[in-house]
């Protein structure tokens, strides 16, 4: 069985993508294999800013996210409308753009909502969190 | 034409929809080097009211759809579309239209 | 191919929610994937004729449902019985389904997306 995410749910107003960490972690231990990708939409973006600093005392979870997608080639998507509406912009957006900075965390890419259903047609199963 | 600045984003879409003239959209079109008849003004008649009505600047599909619904399915085919406007017709007839560039445009 | 299900709960001006549920929608018609809608809640609003969203609220959402046929979206369920939805003043292309209607057609389609 493999799974594609699709998270909307703010990192700041829902446990969202808090909860989709542990949902990835517990299927990767059961199958090394189980996550073909995962997808953020609404205001879930905000998960792949760079310059956004949690207190130190809490937990990074776009770092938490990097790691997972690091240790295991797990794909993490953000939808590029969402994303760029919100701040969230990668080198190319920043130049067409004609911006100064980019703000896209590393491990993060920027897809059209094509690449989602290019995902829901290759995976058994969607999971939303919201 | 009026001397005021008309603005284009980095694309070349109209920044103030408002800003858009049939003048302008001459000029738009010939920087790319695509002669305006009277099939090209239809299609983009079209358009225009079809964003007036739906807020929202078509795809191919449903551009295709749309003209096939008022001007006839001889028209209403990706072939004839992209006769008039070569590449991508929803984006460079929307660029020309003076609409946004449709969302999630293949 | 997978058979979708867009369901629209949120208040259509108070978020982008509604406006990027119905984004989705037209993403997977345009790639040729079925998809229907269905609406409850404070979405049921998005129905109104009288609405006049200003800038500030946003892209005028209603005005879209007038467009789904051209994205072959012909699905919009809602759920009977809403007497506070006027239907002289309300959209007319939606589906209305009794209470076990509404509750089997979750079942029907393999992927359902709230927003």
């Amino acid at each position: 069985m493999q799974y594609t995410l699709l998270i909307t749910g703010s990192p700041y107003h829902s446990k969202a993508c808090h909860t989709a960490l542990r949902f990835i972690r517990a299927a990767l231990n059961k199958s090394p294999d189980s996550i073909k990708g995962v997808f953020f939409y609404e205001d879930a973006v905000l998960i792949g800013s760079q310059v956004a600093q949690p207190p130190r005392d809490e937990i990074n979870l776009t770092q938490a996210w990097q790691e997972i997608a690091e240790q295991h080639n797990i794909p993490l998507y953000l939808c590029i409308a969402a994303a760029v509406r919100r701040g969230i912009i990668n080198e190319g957006e920043s130049r067409r753009y004609e911006l100064e900075q980019h703000t896209l965390a590393e491990y993060f890419q920027l897809e059209g909502l094509g690449t989602l259903v290019d995902l829901m047609n290759t995976t058994n199963k969607i999971i939303q969190f919201r | 034409m009026t001397n005021k600045t008309i603005v284009l984003d980095e694309e070349g879409y109209l920044l103030n929809l408002q800003d858009w003239t049939p003048e302008l959209a001459n000029q738009l079109a010939q920087e790319v080097e695509v002669e305006l008849t009277e099939a090209h003004w239809e299609i983009i008649h079209l358009l225009r009211d079809f964003y007036q009505e739906f807020e929202v600047s078509p795809a191919m599909r449903p551009l295709v759809k749309a003209v096939s619904k008022k001007l006839g399915a001889e028209k209403g085919r990706s072939i004839y579309l992209m006769m008039l406007f070569p590449g991508s017709p929803p984006k460079l007839a929307a660029k020309i239209a003076g609409l946004p560039k449709p969302a999630n445009c293949l | 191919m997978k058979h979708t299900l867009i369901h629209l709960n949120t208040s259509p001006y108070s978020s982008l929610a509604c406006k990027e549920g119905l984004d989705l929608a037209l993403v997977l018609a345009t790639f040729e994937q079925p998809v229907d809608l269905c609406l409850s809640g404070a979405a049921l609003a998005l129905l109104s004729d009288t609405q006049q969203p200003t800038a500030e609220h946003g892209k005028n959402l209603h005005k879209l449902l007038a467009g789904l046929e051209f994205y072959d979206i012909e699905n919009v369920y809602i759920e009977k019985n809403h007497s506070w939805l006027d239907s002289t003043t309300s959209w007319q292309g939606v589906t209305p389904l009794d209470s076990t209607e509404w509750q089997t057609m979750f079942s029907q389609y393999q992927q359902v997306f709230r927003f």
